[in-house]
């Protein structure tokens, strides 16, 4: 009895301990090997004389790259290694972790995302094939996300392209989730664009930790590997066992057809800096349980770096209420409605469509999209 | 079946300590967001442990029907543990004495009769001897975190034993990191106002849309991919 009493009331008093003392004292910790990095960092700084003697000693300065040679050496390093980890987004106002497994056998990628928070779901990857598990509703969703294969095709043979919008500096050395890693900003040229700080692990050159940072330098949204042990056992079997067992699932796909703007009478009277258009879909859209899937355009453009989507949808009186702007992290969004009326016929409508806008852009971005995208003549 | 609910009932505890680690963890939290009523066991933990700090956190009036669960359990506690086993016989007898007398007898007999008679009349004397009880594992619980964590350090710093620290160290940051979320949640209770913007579903199809293809940039591969994986439950 006695031990009854005591685990009912001291457990919840440990987790009290967890929220309060428990974090301040994580928060603590974290601090306490800030003034470290602070050395490191005021040590160069304080000398600015010779650079190249702050960094003396056992380390070897390594050499300084571009933008394109990060992003292919952090895109290499997912690649060639195995790992597991847990891995936690926040931004303002929310925050989402899951378990990751990540597998290669030097041709094929595996990955498996088990979501801890939200719906009970795990999404599994090989290469460019993707199926999400819905535990609750019993369904798998496939898809093939070509976008995957893309790169780094894209960065060896296009170099300039990101070059043209985005600088990277090394800035400084830190540790994330237990691993050293080389700090990189990677900054925008011009205010059409977000910038990031990447932990890129400095053995490999993996990505463990990313920040969004909007204009005047403010973090967005981050990601961060909170613990990951590199060159773990995992097995690609098994990940694929689990990918194929779509038993007491219903399996549905992904719909959407290859097109072009042009085909389906759209152009942008003006491309916004940087923005290239990467590809377009139609595509079947789900607006909730129960709702039938409506026909969508998605447009798809992108810096290297960010991306955007336009779509264009019929209007709709009911679903499409309410024009306005929203974000969601480091993601914007832009709805609004587009009416088309002949020149020599005012009031005489020939179009009404429902435009959205999405990006890891500035709001300011998505409006050129929305003012520049006009019916073909 | 009573017994799964019992165990189930430890995991979900064990969790609000943050003793879960990895498949644990995982498959706990997941139960509970399956399940009403292990949520509210979680709820009710986190309101103990709200009690035994100040009785100001409980105004929880955004959520009678849980305060009134809290209550019921908390007698039927109370019956099962039979405070009077903490309760020393002295103990008992002072308290039916009127407290003029109890002072009188204490002016009387400091050294016969110092803290019982004292704590005895008091109102509170069961949380206080409990809250002190659960301040000690408290106590100890701070000094194995920082034991342990030093310890973590330390073996980081010397190169030693990767393995068993990195894992050791970053599960428990996975916890106190999940934390914060259900804490918010609680907070959201009690102000009977959600935080959480109220979206469209529409715009969150699209959304959803927009991260499928958002692997359209050289960041988004990997990290993008896993961000928006795990994302994703809080579009839909």
């Amino acid at each position: 009895m006695i031990q009854a009493m005591v685990r009912f009331f001291c457990r919840p008093n440990l987790a009290l301990l967890c929220r309060a003392g428990g974090i301040s004292f994580l928060a603590a910790a974290t601090f306490s090997a800030n003034p470290v990095f602070a050395q490191v960092g005021v040590g160069p700084a304080a000398a600015p004389a010779s650079p190249a003697s702050a960094a003396s000693g056992s380390e070897i300065k390594p050499p300084e790259r571009n933008v394109s040679e990060w992003l292919v050496r952090m895109h290499e390093a997912s690649r060639k290694r195995a790992y597991v980890g847990t891995f936690v987004v926040s931004s303002s106002n929310s925050m989402s972790s899951s378990r990751i497994w990540h597998v290669c056998d030097g041709e094929q990628q595996m990955e498996r995302v088990e979501a801890l928070t939200g719906a009970p779901r795990s999404t599994l990857r090989r290469n460019d094939e993707v199926v999400t598990f819905f535990r609750d509703s019993k369904t798998a969703l496939t898809e093939k996300r070509e976008s995957l294969g893309l790169f780094p095709n894209l960065l060896k043979s296009n170099q300039s392209a990101i070059s043209q919008y985005y600088g990277a500096k090394q800035v400084g050395v830190e540790r994330v989730a237990g691993h050293e890693a080389d700090v990189v900003l990677l900054q925008p040229k011009d205010n059409l664009r977000f910038g990031y700080r990447v932990w890129s692990e400095r053995k490999s050159g993996l990505v463990i930790k990313l920040q969004t940072l909007d204009v005047e330098g403010r973090v967005l949204e981050q990601a961060a590997y909170s613990e990951l042990q590199l060159d773990a056992p995992v097995s690609m079997s098994k990940l694929s066992q689990m990918m194929a067992n779509v038993e007491g699932y219903k399996v549905t796909k992904s719909e959407m057809a290859r097109t072009t703007a042009s085909a389906e009478g759209w152009q942008l009277k003006t491309l916004v800096a940087g923005f290239k258009p990467m590809s377009c879909f139609k595509r079947a859209v789900a607006s909730g349980e129960g709702a039938g899937a409506e026909v969508a355009l998605q447009w798809i453009f992108s810096d290297g770096l960010a991306s955007v989507s336009v779509f264009v949808e019929n209007f709709d009186r009911v679903r499409h209420a309410q024009e306005g702007q929203g974000a969601i992290g480091a993601t914007h969004s832009l709805t609004r409605r587009l009416t088309e009326k002949h020149t020599d016929k005012p009031g005489d409508k020939v179009g009404d469509w429902w435009l959205t806008v999405v990006g890891e852009v500035p709001p300011q971005v998505l409006s050129s999209f929305a003012q520049g995208l006009e019916r073909k003549k | 079946m009573n017994e799964d609910l019992n165990k189930m009932c430890e995991q979900v505890s064990a969790l609000a300590d943050g003793q879960l680690r990895g498949l644990e963890f995982a498959q706990t939290v997941e139960m509970i967001t399956t399940r009403s009523d292990l949520r509210s066991s979680w709820h009710a933990y986190h309101l103990i442990g709200d009690v035994l700090r100040s009785s100001e956190l409980v105004q929880s009036s955004g959520d009678a029907g849980f305060l009134a669960q809290f209550q019921a359990r908390l007698a039927l506690e109370n019956g099962q543990s039979a405070a009077k086993a903490f309760m020393p016989s002295g103990a008992e007898q002072h308290a039916d004495v009127d407290s003029a007398a109890v002072g009188e007898r204490r002016f009387a007999r400091v050294s016969e009769t110092p803290l019982i008679a004292e704590s005895a009349n008091e109102s509170g004397f069961r949380w206080k001897l409990v809250a002190g009880f659960a301040s000690v594992i408290a106590v100890a619980a701070i000094g194995w975190t920082t034991a342990t964590s030093l310890y973590d350090q330390s073996g980081k710093s010397e190169g030693g034993q990767m393995a068993g620290t990195t894992q050791a160290l970053p599960a428990r940051s996975a916890v106190v990191a999940s934390l914060p979320l259900t804490t918010t949640q609680t907070v959201n209770i009690a102000n009977s106002g959600p935080l959480v913007m109220i979206r469209d579903p529409h715009l969150d199809a699209l959304l959803a849309a927009h991260k499928q293809f958002g692997g359209t940039s050289a960041l988004q591969m990997p990290t993008g991919f896993l961000r928006n994986a795990t994302f994703e439950g809080s579009a839909r």
